[in-house]
């Protein structure tokens, strides 16, 4: 199920409110009752055959997060973190076997959703309980409702024990909560709908004939390709953020417009914000705190001078994470080669101090890496690196669809090439203050609303394309 | 001490980001606010921070730290 349906829209979320906000329940304890029924209700409906593995993830977690908590082993912390890795190890393997197999006309697999999600976010409770940052969770009701919550449950952000343990204790629900939540919601079912989906089908033309396109054409589908994978990504993290809004839980942002970036270490730092997050905080710090690294260190401090090797361990702790950032999408080399990708980029960066400063240049060159590497790693073009020439050596120039597809689609260009950039805040900023801004919102909200669900209808259903990580 | 202290962490953060010596340093600096200072570069920083006052700053503690002068208070503080 996803957001952007009509079983979510009109049954499952309607129904949800409905009990969660009834007069009778007014104790946390049941509205957390509540909310882990229907998110495991939400799972059952997108992957009843593989409930059982994020049952099993709970419990093993809630047994090693109290294990820990009392006897403060390292074995322990060990174990945990293994048991994670391996179960996701398995199923994201699986899957490659399994794509292997799609030729001999076996169903395509489908495993357990949002499982890169939902590990990370148990290896970092377990992690946290072990630095002393939270405490254990000693009511399995809470912490599954920590790992099952459903607005977050499939496709992140990735939560943070530590950001929300509090309110799963106690939070309270508003009327501005909810207009808010109700806000933000609809911003990310516009985006979504509207924005993703169209703009996408324009993608999903171009790729499946892209031996055909023109140079031209190659870049459209291209630009059309990262502006999909913003909006139907940003949009479904919006749709999350809203939905916890109006749940009473304050989901940290995802998103922070990584298109108006002017380098690529920028660009990573406003793109799936809560995963860079997570990889620093528990990948990166452990490294470069390890024993070994600083053993290593020390060795490398003999041979040569403290800049170089300091330099050259910053290097080595980068390569890791960037390969386990590539690797975190799926497992296989072609994500391998997007950890190197990006790694390469965020060391020439840091080496040359590049781009020196913010301009226009800077902002072309972040997009133009930005374009290849999505082209790269997450199209669905194939194969990529024809793809890839036709967007550079073509003996076509123009080609006929761009033509078409600029003059029957260029309002939902204009509007998505617009909206990557913060313009909808700045509005914001300038007019709240004035007494007909309120109204004027609401309206413009209404409108979006109506207008998303439109295209909901008359569009076919098409997953968010995160789903698949 | 607090002074002396102050103006060593000053220059001991200049020399982790590569900084340039007339660059000025104020406290509300944080990871992100200058481009020099990238997660690696904080974990520098952390690093010869611990090794020069031959401290520990465990990840709960760094967690909370939302700038430079919080950081340098800390780091006074531990090193008392």
């Amino acid at each position: 199920m996803v957001f952007s349906s009509s079983i979510f829209l009109f049954l499952f979320l309607p129904v949800c409110l409905i009990l969660y906000f009834n007069p009778f329940v007014k104790s946390i304890k049941y509205k957390n009752i509540i909310l882990l029924i229907f998110s495991i209700l939400f799972y059952c409906y997108g992957s009843l055959d593989y409930l059982w593995v994020i049952l099993l993830s709970i419990i093993i977690n809630y047994i090693f997060g109290i294990l820990i908590e009392k006897f403060k082993k390292f074995y322990l912390i060990f174990i945990g973190v293994l048991f994670n890795i391996i179960l996701l190890f398995i199923f994201k393997l699986l899957g490659v076997y399994d794509t292997s197999l799609l030729s001999s006309g076996i169903l395509p697999y489908v495993g357990p959703l949002g499982i890169s999600f939902f590990t990370f976010q148990e290896i970092s409770y377990i992690v946290d309980v072990y630095r002393k940052v939270v405490p254990a969770q000693k009511n399995i009701i809470k912490y599954s409702l920590y790992v099952s919550f459903f607005p977050q449950l499939i496709a992140g952000p990735i939560i943070r024990y530590d950001d929300i343990y509090k309110e799963i204790d106690n939070r309270k629900t508003s009327l501005s909560g909810v207009s808010d939540g109700l806000y933000e919601f609809i911003i990310g079912l516009f985006k979504k709908c509207v924005i993703a989906d169209v703009i996408g089908n324009c993608a999903l033309i171009m790729f499946t004939n892209s031996s055909g396109n023109s140079l031209c054409e190659a870049w459209l589908c291209a630009i059309s390709f990262v502006l999909q994978l913003y909006y139907d990504f940003s949009g479904y993290s919006n749709m999350a953020i809203g939905l916890g809004k109006i749940f009473g839980f304050n989901i940290k942002s995802n998103f922070n417009y990584p298109y108006a970036s002017c380098s690529i270490n920028e660009y990573w730092k406003k793109w799936n914000i809560s995963l860079g997050n997570w990889f620093n905080d528990y990948i990166l710090y452990p490294i470069c705190n390890s024993k070994i690294y600083k053993f290593i260190l020390k060795k490398l401090n003999m041979f040569f001078n403290k800049k170089f090797a300091f330099k050259m361990m910053n290097y080595l702790a980068l390569f890791i994470c960037w390969i386990l950032v590539g690797l975190w999408h799926g497992i296989g080399i072609n994500y391998v080669y997007l950890g190197i990708f990006y790694f390469i980029f965020l060391t020439i960066e840091k080496q040359f101090k590049f781009p020196k400063n913010r301009n226009i240049i800077s902002h072309i060159y972040t997009l133009f890496v930005i374009t290849i590497g999505t082209i790269l790693f997450f199209s669905y073009s194939d194969p990529k690196l024809v793809f890839l020439k036709s967007m550079f050596i073509n003996d076509s120039f123009i080609g006929n669809r761009v033509y078409l597809y600029l003059s029957n689609y260029w309002i939902y260009y204009l509007i998505g090439i617009i909206f990557s950039f913060p313009v909808l805040k700045m509005i914001q900023e300038k007019f709240k203050h004035y007494r007909f801004y309120s109204i004027v919102n609401s309206i413009f909200i209404f409108i979006l609303f109506f207008v998303s669900i439109y295209y909901m209808v008359i569009n076919s259903y098409s997953p968010f394309i995160y789903f698949n990580f | 001490m607090g002074d002396i202290m102050d103006k060593e962490l000053d220059l001991l953060l200049k020399e982790t980001l590569y900084l340039d010596d007339n660059f000025e340093i104020n406290d509300n600096m944080f990871p992100g606010s200058i481009i020099e200072w990238d997660s690696l570069s904080h974990m520098n920083l952390i690093y010869n921070i611990s090794n020069k006052y031959n401290i520990e700053i465990p990840f709960k503690d760094l967690k909370n730290i939302e700038n430079w002068g919080q950081l340098k208070k800390y780091v006074c503080k531990k090193f008392k």
